[in-house]
Order: C-alpha cells, then sequence, then structure tokens
C-alpha cells in the first residue's frame, strides 16, 4: 500500500515540486524493501527444499540418486540389516575327509636295509613302515 | 638340502614311534617338540593310565566332566570321525573292547592265556554330551571311550607340525605307522613302505611309495590280536554288532590330508568291508586295500607299481 500510495503521488499533477520529490523518495524506499523481501523469500524456499530433499532421500532410500557418501553408507547399513541372516561358514573339516595335495608316488626299492629294533637312540637312514599296530 | 633325512625311533603309545628330518642336525629339537606332545596326549588320552583324564571320564558314571582342551579337542575329533563315516567309527566302543578281553595294555593281552569273551552292543557317539565351550563332557551311564586310533593319529599331526617349528624344518612323524608330514619334504620325497605290520622290516611284503605331504594310516586286522575262546580277536569292532570286523580286508592304506583323516579312513575302510571301495573313491582317497587272501587292491591315484601283493 506504501508503495501503491507513493507512485500515486509523484503523479498527481496538483502536488509541487517539492512533494514530488519526497513521494519519489518514498517509492524507491518501498521498491527496495519489496527487493530485499523478494531474495529472502526465494533463499528460504530454496533451503526448504533442500531439507525436503534430503528427508525424502532418507526416508525413501532406494529411490534416490543421491550419491553422497552419507547415503551410501546408510544403503550399506539398511541393506544388510534387511536380508535374511546366512549361516555360519563351515570348517572345511567338517565338510569332509581331505585328501592330500599330491596322491603317493611309487618309489624304486630301496638296498635291503633292516628297521631297528625300537630303542631310544636315534636309528640312522630306515625310512618309516606304515602298517597296522 | 642340507643331506639325506635321518630317523629316530622310540616307544610311544604301546608302538613304535618313527621321526624323520630333513636335517640331521635338528633331530634333538625335533624329537624333543614329539616327545612332548606324546606325553600330554598319553595323560589326556589313555584308557591304561589310572591317572589319565579319560579314565576319569569313564569312571565318571553319568556324571558331568571338566576336561583339558586337549580331551576336548580329541573327543571332537572322534565326533567327527562318527559323524563323517555314519557310525562306523564310534569311540563308544570301549566297553566292548572290554568284553572283548582287551582291558589291559596290548602287551599284556596279547601274552595272556586264551580269554572267555562276551559281546556286548556299542552304546553309540550320540549318547556322548561334549561341550566345548564349557570344557564338559558327560557319557550316558555305563559307556566307556576308546580314543586309541584318533588320539594317535591327532597326535601325529599335532607332533609334526610342533616338530617341524621346533627344529625348522621337514619332519615326518609316524606313530604306530600312522605318519604325518610337516614342513618342506626332502628331496624326492618321503620315502615309505606299506606293509601290514609297522614293526616288519622295510622288506617285508608290501610296496615303497613317495609322499609329499599331509598324512597316511594304516588299519589292519593282523595286528593287536588275541587269543579268545571264540578264536581270535582284534581290536577294529564293529560298532554294529559289538564284534571284530569281518575279515575282508586285512590292511587298509590310506593318503589323505592329515594323519587323523587318513586314519578315520582306514578304520571306516576295514567296518565297512566291500563297500569300502566305492566309498574311498568317491572322497578320492588315494587307498591301497589288501584283501584278507592277500591281493592289493588300489584306489583313487595310489600308484600301481611295485606292489609285492598285486
Amino acid at each position: 500500500m506504501v508503495l501503491f500510495a507513493a507512485m500515486h503521488d509523484a503523479r498527481d499533477p496538483r502536488l509541487t515540486a517539492d512533494d514530488r520529490s519526497e513521494a519519489r523518495l518514498r517509492r524507491d524506499q518501498a521498491l527496495r524493501r519489496v527487493g530485499h523481501m523478494r531474495r529472502w523469500v526465494i533463499g528460504s524456499s530454496a533451503a526448504l527444499t533442500a531439507g525436503f530433499a534430503v528427508f525424502v532421500a532418507q526416508v525413501a532410500h532406494g529411490r534416490s540418486s543421491s550419491t553422497t557418501a552419507r547415503s551410501g553408507a546408510s544403503s550399506a547399513r539398511q541393506v544388510s540389516q534387511s536380508e535374511p541372516a546366512l549361516p555360519a561358514v563351515a570348517n572345511p573339516g567338517d565338510l569332509g575327509l581331505q585328501g592330500p595335495d599330491q596322491v603317493p608316488q611309487p618309489a624304486a626299492p630301496s638296498p635291503p636295509q633292516s628297521t631297528p629294533a625300537p630303542s631310544d637312540s636315534s636309528g640312522g637312514g630306515a625310512p618309516a613302515v606304515s602298517g597296522g599296530s | 638340502m642340507l643331506g639325506r633325512e635321518q630317523h629316530a625311533r622310540f616307544q610311544a603309545f604301546g608302538s613304535t614311534a618313527v621321526v624323520g628330518v630333513t636335517d640331521r642336525r635338528r633331530m634333538t629339537a625335533a624329537r624333543a617338540a614329539v616327545t612332548e606332545v606324546v606325553d600330554a596326549f598319553d595323560l589326556a588320552c589313555s584308557r591304561f593310565r589310572d591317572d589319565s583324564e579319560l579314565s576319569m571320564v569313564n569312571a565318571a558314571d553319568g556324571e558331568t566332566v571338566h576336561i583339558s582342551p586337549l580331551l576336548v579337542e580329541t573327543v571332537a575329533a572322534s565326533l567327527r570321525a562318527a559323524r563323517l563315516t555314519d557310525g562306523d567309527v564310534d569311540p563308544t566302543v570301549g566297553e566292548a573292547l572290554i568284553a572283548l578281553g582287551y582291558d589291559r595294555d596290548y602287551a599284556l593281552v596279547g601274552a595272556a592265556e586264551p580269554r572267555r569273551i562276551q559281546i556286548v552292543p556299542v552304546p553309540g557317539w550320540r549318547t556322548i554330551k561334549l561341550d566345548p565351550e564349557a570344557g564338559t563332557i558327560r557319557l550316558a551311564r555305563g559307556v566307556r571311550l576308546d580314543l586309541g586310533a584318533a588320539a594317535k593319529a591327532l597326535a601325529a599331526d599335532r607332533a609334526a607340525v610342533a616338530a617341524s617349528d621346533a627344529a625348522g624344518c621337514g619332519v615326518l612323524v609316524s606313530f604306530g605307522g600312522d605318519i604325518a608330514l610337516s614342513g618342506p619334504p626332502p628331496e624326492g620325497g618321503w620315502r615309505v613302505r606299506v606293509t601290514d605290520d609297522h614293526r616288519s622290516e622295510v622288506d617285508a611284503p608290501g610296496q615303497w611309495i613317495t609322499l609329499q605331504s599331509g598324512g597316511l594310516a594304516t588299519s589292519s586286522t593282523t595286528v593287536r590280536t588275541w587269543a579268545t575262546d571264540d578264536g581270535v580277536a582284534h581290536h577294529l569292532v564293529d560298532p554294529a554288532t559289538g564284534r571284530p570286523a569281518r575279515d575282508v580286508w586285512r590292511t587298509v592304506s590310506v593318503a589323505a590330508g592329515s594323519c587323523l583323516d587318513a586314519n578315520i579312513a582306514t578304520t571306516a575302510s576295514i567296518i565297512r568291508g566291500e563297500r569300502a571301495v566305492e566309498w574311498l573313491q568317491s572322497l578320492r582317497l588315494p587307498s591301497r586295500l589288501v584283501s584278507a587272501d592277500g591281493v592289493a587292491r588300489h584306489v583313487a591315484g595310489w600308484p600301481d607299481e611295485g606292489d609285492d601283493l598285486a
């Protein structure tokens, strides 16, 4: 209203030059106030939009195109919470009897050599014998 | 390679123990490590020592008993063996062995006069309640464990690793013919003679092979036998009958990733009889089976060459 009144006064032919000058000053002040208010509204709208976008990204996760580290970490947590827990990794020994890395190889006969009788002294070169016990 | 391997022999677990090293200068360290493992397993798992933990467990009469981590591990290994063999290898055969006359150290049983025997049912491995976290075990009343074969094989695996670590070289450990390897092998591998009896001379009928790693076990019905009023008995009891296993295979040798797994396979194969061949093939375990009439059969990559009985 102040702005319209100031504009009207500035064009009124009945006013003196001084009155018109004062009216133009009031009009210019009102225009500046309108400009300030418009910038404030635009800034506030941008901030509110950004805040709303963050809120939606967190609430409706997985439907956002956001690639921030924060949302990535959140994604990992939510996936691990929503998937069923996998059974513990089995001990290899429980899976069955384990075969050898290499199959036995044939060996040439040794020169005749007796297996020493069991004793507490070191025996020497006679190889081991695998048999029933 | 610092030179040819060297072997030392001594008594352990009622049989002959062999320690082989790839660096002969390290034998003392290797053997000391092996002896330490033997002593620990003997105190935990012997059925014939009154002061062993196993004797305490067998005498608990249904009560829960706290046991050492080593006995927990050995019982767990026996339960795994039972699981993997559908109960053909069963640690609850203790009472059946006693009823068959194997109630003392074999040195005394084998030399005794024929004894009157009984056949008693084997209660089964599911009667064992082991709590590894709590370190406790409870056997149903009247159940007695025999951990002999599993304990010996597990001890060989542990001793080989301990000796190799202590000696800083490749090591072979054999307890009664059940062999575990650790560390780098000698050039060309460890030479081993495979026969019916681990006490045999190296020229006894059998086969020479070489091994690079893992374990090798042999079970035989021709050893650890004793006279009874029902004929000759042996120590490999069929849990399904409470009797010594049928004599389909007199000797079975298996190579595996560890001595324990090899021993499980040989024991189960003796019990399974004819079914053992297909089973071993399905598991891809290289094996040598000698029939009761002395003919060797090779399975899953076990070499054919040089077998006296093939």
